[in-house]
């Protein structure tokens, strides 16, 4: 097996206060698919920002494809689907194509011309909205502003996709849609997928790994039947049946 | 065209389309990263550098180029350590800058005419030393906005993909925050300081209402700025208008033109 995609050896943080995470370890390993659930408040967030190295812990060192998070450099394998999808600003004059093709820029990759037609296109066509490429990001469903921010991840084919509550601002059909489109991904590309998410069905169902964040802890469960409908309700606080993604 | 044989009024005009030019570019990035006022900002400390030139005795166009470089460093400093209160930032700079050129002017009896030329633009004030420094400064702001679109687009869109796709966020800010501070300073003989701020905002404002890209949202604010400076100079010569104030009119009524008609078109 090769190294991880992340690797987290006794990380801590706080803001100021009392620790949100405390000596954390976990592993994503290529491949994977893991599911990162917790009740409100959990720090499921700041665990993928310290991920990504977008916060620096207190503790601890993150691993991003081997390499500490502090000097990794290798954007182009890395992508990221932030929480904001309700909060775009609708008035960006900017079409669904300039957008994906953002997801190329900074990334070190230099792309151009017929090479970078084919990756835009590859990159709509994954998601299924080529037919959307000039209308304005304004102009779009919630669902399909979406699927904008999978595209912009997936120009320049990254190994690993983090998700941060993807599906908070979508109805539930574009949700399913969504979900299918992102287990595509992981079985037949070998994506690595990370994924914030309330939608503990989905969870259970989809993915390969599941993180519980709680109390400045995470315990993955690499067997998803490990995660019983007892242990859901103790992790989210609240009783919830354990229903399988597409009727699984 | 009569207009043309004035050597101060071909000055006037160069230096127009080159500040209409600037302007309107930073303008759309600005907006977007909701930064509207931020020009007003500067343009109280080009202000306030104006006045610093005529007290000390140096040109005032390197005052306004030092002070509201200074002042765009000094926003992005309390920027940071308010980050949830960005507008902090500018009212503090706006509010200082006025105070040292209130205190400067105050020192400074004599210039009060000078200094309303700086305030509300002025055609014949536009020197052949003005015109070259609005020349190498408005070339080298476009080509710093050339090589930097991609990241300026990508920090306006979502700041924190961004610092994930490695860029180098605090870097390109406090650039661009220099770059805002260069246009000001470059804008402010035309035009003024008091309304530099407009020609950055109201372009930028028509070109989101009609634009279909993100290209297109440029030009369309390279037009209406360019199309305003022109005909406000124009009228300004005929009428012996204020050149700033008549500039800043012809923008408005474009965009007021514009939001009528969108509303009446559904």
């Amino acid at each position: 097996m090769g190294l991880p995609v992340v690797e987290l050896q006794n990380v801590s943080f706080s803001y100021g206060g009392p620790r949100v995470l405390e000596k954390v370890n976990m592993k994503v390993e290529a491949g994977d698919f893991m599911a990162l659930i917790g009740p409100n408040g959990s720090a499921k967030t700041t665990l993928m920002k310290i991920m990504l190295g977008l916060i620096a812990p207190d503790e601890g060192e993150v691993r991003l494809f081997g390499k500490n998070v502090r000097s990794f450099r290798q954007w182009h394998k890395i992508a990221y689907v932030p929480q904001n999808v309700g909060q775009i600003n609708l008035s960006f004059p900017a079409t669904v194509r300039e957008i994906v093709v953002s997801g190329l820029f900074g990334r070190g990759m230099t792309l151009k011309g017929k090479a970078l037609e084919d990756e835009v296109r590859k990159a709509l066509s994954t998601v299924g909205i080529e037919s959307l490429a000039a209308k304005l990001i304004g102009e779009l469903s919630g669902g399909q502003r979406q699927k904008v921010l999978l595209a912009r991840s997936l120009v320049g084919s990254p190994e690993a996709l983090f998700l941060d509550e993807p599906t908070t601002a979508i109805d539930a059909e574009s949700q399913e849609e969504f979900y299918g489109l992102l287990e595509q991904l992981n079985k037949e590309q070998g994506l690595t997928v990370v994924m914030i998410t309330h939608d503990i069905g989905m969870a259970c169902g989809m993915a390969s790994k599941i993180g519980c964040v709680k109390n400045g802890r995470v315990d993955v469960h690499e067997n998803t039947r490990d995660v019983t409908e007892a242990h859901i309700a103790e992790i989210m606080g609240y009783s919830i049946k354990k229903r399988r993604h597409n009727g699984r | 065209m009569e207009i043309f044989r004035y050597s101060f009024m071909v000055r006037a005009f160069w230096a127009g389309i080159a500040s209409a030019l600037v302007t309107s570019t930073i303008g759309v990035f600005v907006v977007l990263r909701r930064m509207s006022m931020v020009g007003d900002s500067l343009s109280h400390a080009a202000l306030a550098g104006v006045a610093a030139g005529m007290l000390f005795g140096f040109y005032p166009f390197y005052g306004a180029l030092a002070f509201s470089i200074l002042a765009a460093l000094v926003v992005e400093m309390v920027r940071n350590t308010f980050k949830r209160y960005a507008e902090i930032a500018l009212a503090v700079v706006a509010s200082a800058s006025m105070g040292v050129a209130v205190v400067m002017v105050s020192l400074g009896k004599s210039f009060n005419s000078d200094l309303f030329s700086y305030l509300f633009g002025s055609l014949m004030a536009v020197t052949e030393e003005d015109i070259r420094l609005i020349t190498v400064l408005g070339f080298f702001v476009l080509a710093a906005f050339h090589l930097l679109r991609r990241q300026l687009f990508l920090l306006a869109f979502d700041e924190e993909t961004a610092k994930l796709s490695g860029i180098p966020v605090n870097t390109v800010n406090t650039f661009f925050s220099i770059l805002t501070a260069l246009t000001v300073a470059l804008s402010v003989r035309v035009v003024g300081t008091l309304l530099v701020s407009a020609l950055i905002v109201i372009p930028a404002a028509v070109s989101l209402q009609l634009a279909r890209s993100f290209v297109s949202a440029l030009l369309i604010s390279n037009l209406v700025a360019v199309f305003s400076v022109v005909t406000g100079l124009y009228l300004s010569f005929y009428f012996d208008l204020a050149p700033g104030g008549t500039i800043v009119l012809i923008a408005a009524a474009f965009l007021f033109a514009v939001l009528i008609v969108k509303r009446k078109a559904g």
